[in-house]
């Protein structure tokens, strides 16, 4: 509970610091992209997960400023990693923020970056998209299970006890070897499958060009397709690729770019073809 | 859909043009897109047999100009002579009209011949004495230059190449193809491919081309390829006019009309953008003391700006 205090805390922190930045002078960029999500939308209570704030911007700059995280009151926040780099083709910030949280649905609000467009000098807020995430409660024993499996803990060690000083009358002075602990498992990255799961449950929630568009987003990123890539550029170089992406890909394509009557049709075909690549 | 598709004539160019798919593929774009082509190359590359085999795949009039220093603008547009017999003056008409022109080697004409076609090619009329003739429709002139032997030529100004839809680069053949000319030249005279579409066949295709969607964020995609040209650049004098702009636009068009879609993908404008920008951009005189490739540069440019 006191770390959930201090996340609200911070967050009022940091909303206080907006105003403060506001009145500085901003930035001048051109943001080509900003967008806020998460390394995985079934997470599990109280495990750890991150979320990803990625901010796109033309040419090189070497620090951001006036960027709001969202409100993470009902998340605990465990780290917080920021990273930018820049190239000719741009800059890209990354901050991953480490969180865990109760079951449950989480909305989050959107990040948001001041600065003024460098395009028409005018001076704009950013915001990301939002996120909702199901944060799936742990499953508790029931209290008649919870009490035998206390006993059966209970009398288990009072046997080992019983056990190790046998053994150690038995052969001293041998030294009992310690079994090393087991490591905890980690984090499983979502499969393909999840991924593409992931991008039909979208398309189904959503079924606009916004959707198509984080469908098409959702699926390039499965397939590794690099920025700047192009639809040939990604069925060029994936030459492995499975048939059934290879026709989702251009679906998923013709939703996002097709004109407004097309629009039902193709987003309806990138369904289908998305249903018949996740089977 | 109408029934015959534009793709047809590329297959049916390829029964004649051994290899050259950019530049078949270029002169598809052009005809679609309603637009002039500029072909660069040396001798010998077919680059006339390709814009004769276009016309007759067409079933349309071709005409051929060799441009050479002593050409006079009426050579290429028309002239009035007077008749003793019936003691008038009749207007003879000259090879530009035709609805595929070729102007060979355009850069070896002085300034005013180029200026005349370049005018007719805009204005898609001619004016002899005191009558305008409009031009044949569909018009395409095909012109085409040799990088290489520049001693007596005159320098397109960037003005007048803006006027060109696109420009192509032709190369030189493959082995293997140069093999299959060898084979299939050699020994007998060039056939021209058959007809498999008609002028009216052409002009429906360009109607079709014109209601190609292009969705807003591959529009905004457009744009910052061609800004990205006027930024300040140690290879660059100038950027790409607006004019740029529209004709990337086109040619996305007309490429996807090529791929059978009804709507541009940025695959589309990524493959044209070279064809529309290379010849509008000014390139500083540091390329050719540096040796560094114009392509190379425009590559570079069109690959920092990430599609949608």
């Amino acid at each position: 509970m006191r770390e959930y205090c201090r996340a609200a805390v911070l967050a009022l922190v940091s909303a206080a610091l907006t105003q403060t930045a506001q009145a500085q002078s901003l930035q001048h960029v051109i943001v080509e992209s900003f967008t806020l999500s998460a390394d995985t939308l079934r997470a599990r209570a109280g495990a750890p997960f991150h979320l990803l704030v990625t901010l796109r911007l033309r040419g090189r700059v070497t620090d951001i400023e006036n960027l709001q995280l969202p409100l993470l009151a009902s998340l605990q926040v465990l780290g917080d990693t920021r990273t930018i780099g820049s190239s000719a083709r741009g800059t890209l910030y990354r901050e991953v923020v480490t969180v865990s949280g109760p079951g449950g649905t989480v909305a989050i609000s959107p990040a948001t970056f001041d600065a003024i467009d460098a395009r028409d000098g005018k001076a704009k807020e950013y915001s990301t998209n939002p996120l909702e995430l199901h944060i799936q409660p742990t499953a508790t024993p029931p209290r008649s299970l919870a009490l035998l499996a206390r006993a059966l803990i209970v009398g288990g060690v009072a046997t080992a006890l019983l056990g190790l000083f046998l053994i150690w009358r038995a052969s001293r002075p041998r030294v009992v070897r310690r079994e090393p602990e087991p490591k905890p498992e980690p984090e499983r990255p979502p499969t393909a499958q999840e991924l593409l799961r992931e991008a039909l449950e979208t398309l189904a929630a959503d079924p606009t060009r916004r959707g198509a568009l984080r469908a098409r987003n959702a699926v390039r990123r499965m397939v590794g397709a690099r920025d700047g890539e192009t639809l040939a550029d990604v069925i060029d170089r994936a030459a492995q690729l499975d048939r059934r992406l290879v026709i989702a890909l251009p679906a998923l394509e013709r939703a996002a770019f097709t004109d407004d009557e097309d629009l039902a049709g193709a987003i309806s075909g990138a369904h289908e073809a998305l249903k018949e690549a996740s089977r | 859909m109408n029934a015959k598709r534009p793709g047809d004539v590329i297959v049916a160019l390829h029964e004649t043009i051994v290899g050259q798919r950019g530049v078949v593929e270029a002169l598809l774009l052009g005809l679609l897109g309603g637009g002039h082509v500029l072909l660069e190359g040396p001798p010998g590359l077919a680059k006339t047999l390709a814009c004769r085999a276009l016309a007759a795949a067409l079933e349309g009039e071709f005409r051929r100009v060799q441009f050479t220093p002593d050409l006079l603008p009426s050579d290429i547009v028309g002239t009035r002579v007077f008749d003793q017999r019936e003691m008038r003056f009749t207007t003879m008409l000259g090879p530009i009209f035709a609805n595929v022109v070729l102007a060979d080697e355009i850069n070896r004409a002085p300034a005013k011949v180029q200026s005349a076609l370049l005018e007719a090619m805009q204005e898609r009329q001619v004016t002899i004495g005191p009558q305008s003739f409009p031009l044949p429709d569909p018009f395409i002139v095909m012109a085409t230059m040799n990088p290489f032997d520049t001693d007596g030529t005159y320098q397109l100004p960037l003005a007048q190449m803006d006027r060109f839809l696109l420009r192509a680069a032709v190369g030189y053949p493959d082995r293997k193809e140069e093999l299959t000319i060898l084979e299939r030249f050699a020994m007998s005279e060039t056939e021209l491919v058959r007809a498999v579409a008609s002028m009216p066949d052409v002009l429906a295709w360009r109607a079709q081309a014109h209601g190609v969607h292009v969705e807003e964020r591959l529009k905004r995609y457009i744009v910052e390829l061609v800004a990205v040209t006027r930024e300040p650049h140690e290879f660059i004098e100038h950027g790409a006019s607006p004019r740029a702009t529209l004709a990337i636009a086109n040619l996305a068009r007309a490429k996807a009309l090529l791929a059978e879609r009804e709507y541009a993908i940025p695959d589309d404008v990524r493959a044209v953008a070279p064809l529309a920008l290379r010849h509008r951009i000014d390139f500083s005189y540091r390329i050719a003391t540096e040796g560094v490739s114009a392509d190379r540069v425009l590559e570079s440019l069109i690959a920092a700006v990430p599609p949608p």
